[in-house]
């Protein structure tokens, strides 16, 4: 029964809508930096989600319009497009979608029984089969909604002809790499100290960090709108945060030349969507409050490591599916002393 | 009005939910009468209550305040609400269990409102706590917080073990406001009853707990325990559920009731404000307890009233009398809008317990809430006021895990239905853990039933070979230690089954070497 009486009754429907309510000013900042081939992204991963969905909902038998209702899977559809560089042709689109709404959330039994979070099944999918793909780079976008900026985002999505831009590593013109953070584990091993000199790779470096600074800080203005209508819980935010800041911090004093500092971590790659959109989807994640900080401190210890030391430039995806895959462990040992017993 | 703004501490418990505050003005709360029905039906529900308890019969005259039964260790009297005839007396066994024996007394009122005798003692403190604990006993007062718990039994228990009364004003729904309305009307009364409670078991402190919204009546009260050093006001954060007598003693002390013991046995006393006023009513004017406030709570237009209603009044009577004339456009509930059971017979009566009616307008839902799977939100687990896990709960119970759900307490949970109210996908979780409570005791009483056949089997047992040896104490080469240890029969058996064996194996080996000495002859 529905109350008026309750601060914060929020059903599922609401729950979704007011994350995507949330993603809004990241959507914008995106927009602003890379063009309108991110809104014609995320609408095509909305398209192909709603589609598998009604598809998959149709051969299960389930009702339809109540299982569309709830809003999850363009939750899922925009996190995913969020996520991804802006240069995926609409066929690997259709392949992330698919992969995402049908074998990570309806094979495993619809929404509330899916181990693993739907949008980075989407994105680890795409990770492993397109690498080259995933972190392709795009040209500093300069002519903002003009129609040409339409066309060229059109043609890349859908007849992928722009492709001299998407495979050049080594024009300073364009900027090499999707994030800042797949800058440095490419030339830090080696020559990063020496690459900083080069002037003009300097300034445009400065460019891109800043433009995953502010796509960054938009994602964490959402994240405070989550909070404050008490949508997520501070906890695994926090946690995730604290263990990434911790670890990073710690190496960083050991090797300052090698590792980069603590705080390029939180303002560049996915860090803040990891911490307040995809970490805190409610399915996938502990449901208790001690098991949501433990979840939280795995995943930004597994970030940590991943970033410092493994190839793949930004851990979130796998973190976050690794966590996943403890959650259903933690659930099953962490038990509460109810009311008067010995206190566990 | 300041006053109260500059106490610091509020007490609080983990969980829990804020609730919307009342628009209404407090101030407005009076105690309004309705008249006197032409029949109360008293309703007598215990457990074991044999039909030779009762005192009455039918065609006798009772007069107002007359007891109706004898009391006995489990159960208080219950006593005429009017003057009158017994018109009917009915036996029904409740449907929910057949040791649950219900009786219905219909009394038809002569409107005289006639009262027995009362004797009234204007100086407790010359009697001494026992004679006060029979007078309370007596006049039938039980916990009228919804208790309903014998008073008297809890006075006799806590004698010399408590050290500190508290005195439950906190209501335990938001919207109820049945007590406040007693604070504010009878206010020194409550503190004489305070002082009778205090007096019999002989507490050093007493605490009064209350809300924070209810200002001006804290202003009041303070006032009136500047200068009486036993007194203490504590208060309360507004939140729900803040009444049960658990969350009370977490909310002040921080630490929880041990598991299986009451208040009484860690030294608190925990009585609600209206069975401290009825035990008042009790003791100076030797009245028994045949009335009480009951708070009328309107869905529609938040209109709140509170009642002072003579216990067995039909609730049928008290709806024509507000003008509610279709009764069956509305949907009554028995509890307050959190608890809310619905009511199916209309014919029930106000009894001891209930201390809100909720009447709600009966609307055809156009719009079914969709039941979403749960999406492991977690909201439920931060508003239990117990710390239990209901999600885990609500899985255990779904897939009939009873031993997993009894791991994970679910006897704990108070059935507050908060859990259920903050879910996102509208699960009805308090249903599932009504089923699996009953489940969880139907399998406790089979445990222990098996016990005591299993007892009843040893003592047998025992008690056939205390015998035997009495028989065969003269017949020392009969061993009847292995009669007893089943262990002949294994024996034997296992005796023979050997044999068997060899046998058959003697049978194997003379074919053996029948073939082979055939096969020699061949050669
Ligand atoms: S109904 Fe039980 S499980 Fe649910 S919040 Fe209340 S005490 Fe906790
Ligand atoms: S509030 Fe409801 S949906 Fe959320 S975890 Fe609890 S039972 Fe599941």
């Amino acid at each position: 029964m529905n109350l008026p009486y309750i601060y914060n009754h929020y059903s599922v429907k609401n729950i979704m809508f007011f994350v995507l309510i949330a993603s809004i000013p990241a959507i914008l900042t995106e927009c602003y930096f890379f063009g309108v081939v991110v809104l014609i992204q995320i609408l095509l991963f909305i398209i192909f989600s709603l589609l598998f969905e009604i598809i998959i909902l149709k051969i299960r038998g389930k009702n339809i319009k109540n299982n569309i209702l709830d809003n999850s899977s363009i939750v899922t559809a925009v996190l995913l497009g969020l996520s991804v560089p802006a240069t995926l042709t609409w066929w690997m689109i259709m392949f992330s979608s698919f992969f995402a709404i049908v074998v990570a959330k309806h094979l495993y039994g619809g929404l509330g029984q899916n181990i693993f979070n739907p949008a980075m099944v989407g994105y680890a999918v795409l990770l492993i089969s397109f690498p080259l793909y995933m972190s392709a780079c795009y040209k500093e976008n300069t002519k903002l909604f003009s129609l040409d900026d339409v066309t060229i985002s059109i043609n890349k999505i859908f007849f992928q002809t722009s492709k001299s831009d998407v495979f050049i590593d080594n024009d300073p013109d364009i900027f090499t790499k999707a994030t800042p953070l797949n800058d440095f584990k490419n030339k830090s091993r080696a020559s990063y100290n020496t690459s900083l000199e080069n002037i003009s790779l300097k300034n445009k470096k400065i460019i891109i960090f800043s433009s995953w600074n502010y796509i960054n800080i938009s994602f964490l203005l959402g994240g405070f709108f989550l909070l404050y209508k008490k949508i997520i819980c501070w906890r695994i935010p926090f946690s995730f945060l604290f263990s990434l800041f911790i670890f990073s911090t710690i190496n960083y004093f050991f090797s300052t030349n090698l590792i980069v500092c603590p705080l390029f971590h939180f303002f560049s790659g996915g860090t803040m969507i990891c911490a307040f959109f995809i970490s805190t989807d409610p399915v996938t994640t502990s449901y208790s409050n001690i098991g949501k900080i433990i979840f939280g401190l795995i995943i930004g210890f597994l970030v940590y490591i991943i970033r410092n030391y493994s190839d793949y430039p930004d851990g979130i995806a796998f973190s976050v599916l690794f966590g996943n895959m403890i959650v259903p462990l933690i659930d099953d040992f962490l038990k509460t002393s109810g009311y008067g017993h010995k206190k566990i | 009005m300041y006053y109260t703004l500059l106490i610091k501490k509020k007490y609080n418990f983990s969980g829990g939910i804020k609730c919307l505050s009342i628009n209404t003005e407090l101030d407005n709360y009076i105690i309004n009468y309705i008249p006197y029905p032409k029949e109360f039906f008293v309703h007598v529900k215990y457990n074991t209550l044999k039909k030779n308890m009762l005192r009455v019969k039918i065609n006798q005259k009772v007069l107002c305040g007359e007891p109706l039964t004898f009391g006995d260790c489990l159960s208080v009297p219950i006593h005429a609400p009017t003057s009158g005839l017994i018109k009917n007396i009915e036996f029904n066994s409740n449907c929910f269990g057949i040791n649950k024996e219900n009786i219905k007394i219909t009394i038809i009122s002569d409107y005289l409102d006639q009262w027995i005798r009362l004797k009234k003692i204007n100086n407790y403190k010359l009697y001494s706590p026992q004679s006060l604990i029979k007078i309370i006993y007596r006049s039938g007062v039980v916990g009228l917080g919804g208790a309903y718990f014998s008073s008297s039994k809890k006075l006799m228990l806590s004698i010399n073990k408590v050290h500190t009364l508290v005195v439950n004003a906190v209501e335990s729904d938001p919207y109820i406001t049945a007590d406040y309305c007693l604070m504010n009307n009878y206010l020194n009364e409550i503190f004489i009853g305070c002082e009778i409670i205090s007096w019999i078991s002989k507490v050093k402190n007493i605490f009064i707990v209350i809300q924070e919204d209810k200002i001006k009546l804290i202003s009041q009260i303070k006032l009136l325990i500047q200068n009486k050093p036993l007194f203490k006001i504590c208060i309360f954060k507004k939140k729900y559920p803040a009444g049960s007598s658990k969350i009370i003693i977490q909310s002040l002390t921080g630490k929880d009731i041990p598991y299986g013991q009451h208040s009484i046995d860690i030294g608190y006393l925990i009585f609600n404000i209206a069975t401290v006023y009825a035990i008042k009513r009790a003791v100076i004017n030797g009245e028994p307890l045949i009335q009480r406030i009951v708070s009328l709570y309107n869905d529609k237009n938040h209109l709140s009233k509170n009642f002072l209603i003579r216990i067995g009044t039909p609730i049928n009577f008290f709806l024509n009398y507000l003008k509610i004339k279709n009764n069956l456009d509305y949907m009554i509930y028995i509890g307050g809008v959190f608890m809310n059971n619905i009511l199916i017979d209309l014919n029930y009566s106000i009894s001891k317990d209930i201390n809100c009616v909720l009447i709600r307008k009966y609307e055809k839902k156009t719009k079914k809430p969709i039941n979403y799977s749960c999406i492991n939100c977690g909201y439920c687990v931060q508003v239990c006021p117990v710390n239990l896990l209901p999600q885990k709960l609500y899985l255990h119970s779904k897939y009939n895990h009873h031993e997993k759900a009894k791991s994970s307490y679910i006897m704990d949970c108070i059935e507050c239905k908060i859990c259920e109210k903050v879910c996102p996908s509208n699960i009805p979780l308090v249903k599932y853990f009504k089923r699996e409570k009953i489940i969880q005791n139907e399998i406790d009483t089979e445990i222990k039933r098996k016990k005591m056949f299993f007892n009843h089997f040893q003592q047998r047992e025992a008690r056939i070979l205390n015998q035997k040896t009495i028989v065969h104490e003269n017949k020392n080469d009969f061993n009847n230690t292995n009669l007893m240890k089943f262990s002949v029969l294994e024996k034997t058996s296992k005796k023979e089954f050997v044999n068997k064996q060899e046998i058959e194996k003697n049978i194997r080996k003379e074919i053996l070497r029948s073939s082979i000495e055939r096969a020699k002859l061949k050669k």
